[in-house]
């Protein structure tokens, strides 16, 4: 489903954040990318957004090379990927439902399918009570789930998250954990990239770890740095 | 694009502006004021352009006729100054109009010489053609010249004519009879003409003329049908230099004002494109079009546009009107030089322009403002 050859990223400053990445990642996976600070984690994932470009190498999407990929295109890329990050990043003047509602609008849904699909999700991520709120009203973890719930409204094969847990409790992070599993086990491949040392330990699932843009450790089954 | 997208834009950009109201009122602000100057300046130059054409339409060029010239023949003349091209108008001015108009122009108390100039007036009856354009009054002055020249041409020949018919007659006459009294020659002359184009003497009607013309020359009979054409060359000259000034003034003044005017609103709509930077990149991320993205921008943007440049139509219409009235009030001879421009036409021609200006620079402002937000 996403294959990476030999992908190096040179930012314009010089920085190289990935060197010689190849990486292949099937339908269905749980994948962690673990790695302290600066070791390219967060470009792994966006350049499978086509949010940057690789210097080198080849990237492909359900066998597509998206460097193939026009401007004009690149929206219906992502609307393959569900992303949520770190800082939530929900419209602090629409409702929870109108965060969600609003992906699916952008994507020109119509409003029959809107109206049966938000609540459902809602339910899902369990915040039915709070669906009028504003973001300002929910604590951090409730304003994640939100976060997931728009990322997962227009049903993506795949969920892209860069440090879904990193301003969260070590208890609503799990919460948001599980959840990320929920939608795994239900189809959607999830990648996730993160520091929660704990977590990556206790779930037992894939784990891609990075050090200064190289690949140093592809386990199947492993914790976050299983035998130093 | 789907019906309920379009739907969807139009409340987006409807609720942005209300959303952020202190940017988008000064937005609309920046805009007013823009529309603003260009409609003043709009109105000023529409004005000396309509107060142009007044004097326009004043101007004419005389043609003047000899008091020997038939009526036939005038009335012959007025169709072919008719018919010349940028003539919009013949008017005729008889021997008596022309006696009115001298003395309602001098206003004389000398009642007693107009007494005497009409009983014996020695006006002569024009025309005056009136022009459609000043810069066309060379071409209006030339036609008439021709007209002027051919009819001459005319009358020299006509009388060349009779002097051939007086002499052949002469000529038959005295070969065959003695004298005869005058009318029986008239009544020969009439037969001489109907049935034969020789003369005895065997020389045609056309050779004799031949002969007569470059004997005498068509200077002797120069001025005897029109003996004057006259016009203001310069007045028409500097009318047609104000005006093509004008026109280059308002045509820089609209660029101008709409260049300006774009660079206050994509600064002004940069501002609240800025303060949305937020949610344009979350519909990146979700995965909105370019198209999508930037709908509720431009109708924002139009909106801004619009409102922005109907507002000063309508204040500034109805205190046109009020500022044209209150200067008939104060400076009462105005109104006898000229009249200013009505409203309505100053108008019908002002509103479209400032309010395509007004959503078109609305529209671009938004374009250029989002654009570079676009790129995520
Ligand atoms: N836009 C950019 N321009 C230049 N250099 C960049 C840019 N983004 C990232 N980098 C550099 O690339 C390297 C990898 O950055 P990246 O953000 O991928 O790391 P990360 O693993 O996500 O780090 P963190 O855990 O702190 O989020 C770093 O050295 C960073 O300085
Ligand atoms: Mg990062």
């Amino acid at each position: 489903m996403i294959n990476l050859h030999n992908v190096t990223k040179i930012y314009e400053n010089g920085s190289q954040a990935l060197k010689n990445v190849s990486v292949d990642i099937e339908k269905g996976e749980f994948v962690f990318i673990v790695g302290s600070s600066g070791s390219g984690k967060s470009t792994f994932l966006k350049m499978l957004l086509k949010e940057v470009d690789p210097t080198s190498g080849k990237i492909l999407i359900d066998g597509e090379d998206i460097a193939d990929i026009t401007r004009k295109e690149i929206p219906f890329l992502r609307r393959k990927m569900g992303v949520v990050f770190q800082d939530f990043r929900l419209l602090p003047s629409k409702t929870v439902y109108e965060n969600i509602a609003f992906a699916m609008q952008v994507v020109e849904a119509t409003p029959r399918e809107i109206r049966r699909n938000v609540p459902a999700v809602i339910s899902m991520v369990g915040l039915s009570r709070k669906a009028r709120a504003y973001p300002n009203q929910l604590s951090g973890g409730e304003q994640q789930r939100v976060a997931l719930a728009r990322a997962i409204i227009n049903k993506p094969p795949i969920l892209l998250a860069d440090e879904p847990t990193g301003n969260l409790d070590p208890d609503t992070a799990w919460e948001i954990i599980n959840l990320l599993k929920d939608i795994n086990t239900r189809g959607t491949t999830v990648i996730v990239a993160t520091h929660a040392k704990e977590i990556v330990d206790a779930m037992q699932k894939r784990v891609i770890s990075l050090k200064k843009g190289v690949v140093l450790r592809d386990v199947k089954e492993g914790g976050y740095s299983d035998e130093i | 694009m789907k019906f309920r997208t379009l739907k969807y834009h139009i409340r987006q950009g409807v609720s942005g502006i209300l959303k952020n109201r202190l940017m988008s009122l000064a937005a609309i602000i920046t805009v007013m004021a823009c529309i603003f100057i260009l409609i003043i300046s709009l109105c000023i130059v529409e004005n000396i352009s309509y107060v142009i054409n007044q004097f326009e339409s004043k101007i004419g060029v005389n043609v003047y006729i000899k008091d020997s010239v038939p009526d036939r023949d005038v009335s012959m003349l007025e169709q072919k100054f008719k018919e010349i091209s940028h003539v919009s108008e013949v008017r005729y001015i008889s021997k008596e109009m022309a006696l009115e108009e001298g003395k309602g122009s001098l206003a004389s108390s000398d009642s007693k010489l107009w007494e005497g100039l009409e009983k014996d007036n020695p006006l002569p009856r024009s025309f005056v053609l009136m022009i459609d354009s000043s810069e066309n009054q060379r071409d209006v002055i030339a036609a008439a010249e021709v007209i002027q020249k051919s009819y001459e041409e005319e009358i020299v020949s006509k009388s060349v004519e009779e002097n051939f018919k007086t002499e052949n007659v002469g000529k038959s006459e005295n070969a065959d009879r003695t004298e005869t009294s005058e009318n029986t020659s008239e009544e020969t002359e009439n037969s001489s003409i109907s049935d034969s184009s020789k003369d005895a003497s065997g020389i045609s009607l056309e050779e004799y003329k031949k002969a007569e013309m470059s004997v005498i020359g068509a200077e002797d009979y120069k001025y005897k049908g029109i003996y004057k054409i006259q016009a203001s060359q310069s007045l028409a000259d500097s009318l047609s230099t104000i005006k093509n000034t004008i026109r280059i003034i308002s045509i820089i003044l609209i660029l101008v004002m709409g260049i300006i005017a774009t660079g206050i609103i994509i600064n002004t709509i940069k501002l609240t494109v800025l303060l949305r930077k937020n949610e344009i990149s979350i519909m990146k991320y979700v995965g909105a079009t370019d198209r999508f993205i930037r709908g509720p921008f431009i109708v924002e943007g139009l909106l801004i546009g619009i409102i922005g440049s109907v507002i000063p139509c309508i204040i500034s219409w109805i205190s046109y009107d009020e500022i044209i009235g209150a200067m008939y009030n104060e400076f009462s001879l105005l109104k006898r030089l000229f009249e200013f421009s009505p409203s309505v036409e100053v108008f019908s021609f002002i509103v479209p322009i400032a309010v395509i200006l007004g959503g078109g620079l609305g529209v671009i402002g938004s374009i250029t403002s989002v654009r570079k937000h676009l790129d995520v």
